[in-house]
């Protein structure tokens, strides 16, 4: 029989069975009278004939029965029945149920909340995205590594090139200063856009229109911006009359001519979009960038994301983009030689941030399957104590006839009956957790603020994950029961002198003991990996400074202005009472140094920067920058205000590059060439002074080879103003007023006090640290309530056994030794597993999270020493219990 | 029943029997049960607390369809045909009766 009528059949079965036993009886009584003329045809009377054949049918209601039975639903009917009986045996021990429910719900809750956040990130659907399933990102992939980013010459030749995908478009995201008539100028984030972005997308406008190719052509043509409906909201009060009016960016004017879709918050996880303008007012939008960049194919600065054709594939997309690659390679050899165009699936995170993100991630749900797991062994061996006091009814429905399937099905059933409702209070569970990871992720985090909703992916999970672990669950105690031997059963009666307690339950709370110590053993060593990572000598000030940030480019600030404006804000934020040093730096960006006579010609350097010369990163300082940060001063001497514009170009390095350019040879007085990207050559420039290694950047990397330069002879209006005092925190207010005062209408920015801003740069580290540590002890409290649980039960059990003893003379000391000996036992065998199975993991888990290594044996023996304390605990109080009973009441209430 | 189907072995063998009664015509219950008697030479009288459940099982899987009709003696009365599969199980059915028939003979008389 085919699926496909089976099903047609059961479903007919169920929706029809009226109509079905209707015709059945019909038929039976058309047989019955077919058979009753027979008869009379043999020669018998009506009334004979009719009595000897029903007669021969025998019972017309035994031969309904058994049709029935040849029918599907006959398989169902008694599952119903058993579901109803498992319901009412729950309902006759409430206590006993809600256990085992919040016992599942704690770890359905958990892993569905860690599951609803993966899937925010890793499957986010876009709000307002038409289909994004067929959405991909385009990266670039080159000799030195894969970047998120391309130029814009590149994307408009695979756009026109490509046959694979409906639409190709880009974006840019940047950060704008945004006023609106004459208010103070804010800072907010804006995207450049190719003119096909939205329709690419799918996205609506709420009011007015969305951008479209006529608004992408020529530079400066069509000052327009889309505004989100975020923005208009807060801006404008959803006025409608705000379409049509004037939006200055960067102090430009700009005309709104649409809210973009309400929801819709642009393409990047963890961003929210709030202005759309064409790629075209590049100059105003985005002034920072270099002149030209919008036919610059050496520049790396668009992001490209396309909608695939229906039934075309990511591998056939991928080798199409391989052979414009390799066309376009041939055509522009001095940028294109080595560079392909990938395509992975989605838009949003970058594959880096992915990776960044699904490590920790990863290392999450990890640790909740974990909790999981114990809370099922928890409700099983619950279960199995249960069943071992049904003992004697499971027999006498044995006897009756029921048979062991039927028995093991109920026990099953009675999985379900409990992991349904606990299900739906793990739900509630997981919204809480959802929220809470949110709250918690401070901004830098990608999980900053992202919204994870209870979609029907998480509720599919959730009901998945609820079923299984009622299955799991259950499935041991059915195993049991299946195997009630009626007559030894009947016999002991779970009473007298028998153990209570199986081999089987002694397993399941080794394994919960063994399931914890990983859980808490890796929530260790993330622990102690975040403190060493945070305490580790990092080479600067990591508590009494504090930062701010400004952008005077984009606030129109001309370069003399700005000079200006940056030697003010000094003197102003000096002059600051407990501000002992303070200091501007810009930048932050990677370049390629050489040697004097090793410099590449300037076209050749233009077209491949990041693959030529020594890479390092660049710090652009006033004077004080290393005093601020007390950052040691090796030899030669700090940038002094008079290395300005028009004097010796000069520069301080670290100890690292040092190490790396002039091996063995003092680097004082030594001259390298900082080529620029573009524009006019720059002289080269003299080594004044060496400082200490310092891990500004990141704690967790290496510490990279830096070559710093001073701001007096390399303007950059992006600043961050850093203050060393003894109560940065208040240091920082004084200082955004100082700032204020300067300059009313600049605002401010990432402002944080150092220990702040490294916390949010270890995020992955720490977050890893807190959730495994809370996964951890809650594994470890079902953990030590199951062991309290099945040694209590089995002290239960032999209360008889045990009062003989004390009645022939035991001491109170011997019983309580007797019944801790079987826990202990049980324990350490717990505890030994969980020990080798964190030496078998613990290094593999350590890489899913960068910069933490494996802990050495000593973290582990502690853990297992207090797990030893507490399982011990667990087992003393019901053995003192015991010891301490009545031996005459025992025996009698037995 | 004379020599009702007993053993587990026997179970089948009704249901091989009416896909065999209807490969030739079509018949009503009570036609099905009188021509399985007749076909073997009535040692085999199925009643109908196994010749429904029988027929409703074949009908499910597809073996025989049913429709209302009206008997030779006009009595309404639920017929049964064989379909397309049901000569088709029945044919496969057949060859391997034949073969376990002809293991079991060999085996019973010559072991």
């Amino acid at each position: 029989m085919s699926i496909r009528s089976r099903i047609v059949g059961f479903s007919a079965d169920v929706f029809r069975r009226g109509a079905r036993e209707r015709e059945l009886s019909a038929e039976l009584q058309s047989y019955l009278e077919l058979l009753t003329d027979e008869k009379m045809h043999l020669g018998l009377t009506p009334a004979a004939a009719r009595r000897a054949a029903l007669l021969e049918i025998g019972g017309a209601e035994h031969a309904k029965e058994r049709v029935r039975d040849a029918r599907s639903t006959a398989l169902f009917e008694p599952i119903a029945r058993d579901l109803h009986i498992a319901w009412r045996g729950l309902r006759r021990h409430p206590g006993f149920a809600a256990t085992v429910m919040l016992t599942l719900a704690l770890g359905i809750g958990g892993t569905t909340g860690i599951f609803s956040v993966v899937n925010a990130v890793m499957y986010r659907e876009l709000p307002g995205v038409v289909d994004p399933g067929q959405l991909v990102t385009f990266t670039r992939i080159q000799p030195t590594g894969t970047y998120a980013n391309m130029s814009l010459p590149d994307y408009r030749d695979f756009r026109a090139a490509s046959k694979n995908f409906s639409s190709v478009a880009a974006h840019t995201l940047s950060s704008m200063s945004v006023s609106v008539a004459g208010a103070a100028a804010e800072r907010v984030r804006g995207d450049l856009v190719t003119g096909n972005y939205f329709g690419a997308l799918g996205v609506n406008p709420e009011t007015g229109r969305l951008l479209g190719e006529a608004d992408d052509t020529a530079p400066g043509a069509s000052p327009v911006v889309v505004i989100s409906d975020a923005y208009w909201r807060r801006a404008f009060g959803a006025d409608v009359n705000a379409v049509g009016g004037t939006l200055r960016v960067n102090g430009y004017p700009f005309r709104i001519v649409g809210v973009a879709m309400r929801g819709f918050g642009g393409t990047r996880t963890g961003f929210s979009t709030e202005l759309w303008m064409p790629y075209a007012m590049q100059r105003q939008a985005m002034p920072r960038m270099s002149a030209g960049v919008l036919d610059d194919r050496a520049a790396g600065w668009i992001n490209v994301f396309a909608r695939l054709r229906p039934s075309v594939s990511i591998e056939q997309a991928e080798a199409e983009n391989a052979t414009i690659s390799a066309q376009l390679a041939a055509t522009y050899p001095l940028t294109n030689t080595g560079r392909r165009i990938g395509v992975v699936p989605g838009v949003g995170l970058s594959p880096d941030e992915r990776d960044e993100v699904s490590g920790v991630l990863r290392l999450l749900l990890g640790a909740v399957v974990l909790v999981l797991f114990v809370a099922c062994a928890n409700a099983a061996s619950l279960l199995l104590v249960r069943l071992v006091g049904r003992q004697r009814e499971m027999a006498t429905r044995l006897a009756l006839g029921a048979s062991r399937g039927r028995l093991a099905a109920q026990s099953l059933l009675e999985g379900a009956a409990l992991a349904l409702p606990a299900g739906l209070l793990g739900l509630g569970l997981a919204f809480l957790i959802a929220q809470l990871v949110k709250a918690a992720e401070p901004p830098g985090s990608l999980l900053h603020g992202i919204d994870a909703p209870l979609d029907g992916r998480v509720l599919a999970f959730a009901f998945a994950a609820s079923m299984l672990s009622g299955l799991v669950a259950a499935v041991l105690p059915a195993l049991h029961a299946s195997r009630v031997m009626p007559m030894t059963a009947m016999k002991a009666g779970g009473r007298g002198f028998a153990r209570g307690r199986s081999a089987v339950q002694d397993g399941l709370v080794a394994g919960q003991v063994a399931l914890s110590f990983l859980a808490l053993a890796t929530a260790a060593m993330f622990f102690v990996g975040f403190f060493t990572l945070v305490n580790a000598p990092a080479g600067f000030e990591q508590k009494n400074a504090a930062m701010v940030s400004v952008d005077l480019a984009m606030q129109g600030y001309p370069a003399a202005r700005g000079a200006v404006f940056q030697a003010e804000a000094l003197r102003a934020v000096r002059a600051i009472p407990g501000v002992s040093a303070a200091s501007i730096s810009a930048g932050g960006a990677r370049v390629s140094i050489f040697h004097p006579g090793e410099e590449p010609s300037p076209e050749v350097f233009h077209g491949r920067e990041m693959e030529l010369g020594t890479r390092v990163s660049l710090g652009v300082v006033t004077e004080g920058f290393f005093e601020t940060l007390r950052i040691p001063l090796v030899t030669g001497r700090d940038f002094a205000a008079a290395d300005r514009d028009g004097g010796p170009l000069v520069a301080i390095v670290n100890q690292e590059l040092a190490r790396r350019m002039w091996p063995g040879q003092p680097a004082v007085g030594q001259r390298i060439v900082w080529p620029p990207w573009s524009g006019p050559q720059r002289a080269p420039l003299e080594i004044i002074g060496v400082v200490a290694d310092s891990k500004m950047g990141s704690l967790i990397e290496a510490v990279p080879p830096t070559l710093y330069v001073p701001l007096g002879q390399n303007y950059d209006g992006r600043n961050t103003i850093y203050v060393h005092s003894s109560n940065p925190a208040s240091a920082l207010r004084d200082v955004q007023r100082a700032l204020a005062r300067l300059d009313p209408g600049l605002p401010t920015y990432a402002a944080a006090t150092m220990p702040e801003y490294l916390a949010a740069g270890l995020w992955q580290q720490r977050m890893a640290a807190q959730w495994i540590i809370a996964f951890g002890v809650t594994a470890l409290v079902l953990c030590v309530l199951g062991l309290y649980g099945v040694v209590a039960h089995s002290v239960a059990g032999r209360a008889g056994e045990l009062s003989v003893r004390l009645a022939l003379g035991a001491t109170t000391g011997g019983v309580t030794r007797l019944v801790l000996r079987d826990g202990v036992r049980v324990a350490l065998a717990g505890l030994a597993i969980g020990t080798i199975a964190f030496a078998l993991t613990g290094r593999a888990t350590a890489r899913l999270v960068d910069g933490v290594q494996t802990v050495g044996p000593a973290v582990p023996a502690l853990l297992a020493l207090i797990l030893s304390a507490v399982m011990l605990l667990a087992c003393y109080l019901p053995a003192r219990r015991a010891a301490r009973m009545n031996p005459v009441d025992a025996l009698r209430g037995d | 029943m004379a020599a009702a189907p007993s053993s587990s072995i026997l179970q089948g063998t009704l249901d091989l029997l009416i896909l065999k009664a209807l490969a030739v015509q079509e018949y009503h219950g009570l036609g099905v049960a009188r021509r399985v008697e007749q076909m073997t030479r009535g040692t085999y009288r199925a009643g109908p607390g196994s010749l429904f459940p029988s027929l409703h099982r074949l009908e499910r899987a597809g073996a025989v369809v049913s429709s209302w009709g009206v008997s030779e003696n006009n009595r309404r009365a639920k017929f049964y045909r064989i379909t397309v599969s049901g000569r088709r199980q029945l044919r496969r059915e057949m060859g391997e009766w034949s073969r376990l028939a002809a293991t079991m003979t060999h085996a019973l008389h010559e072991g």
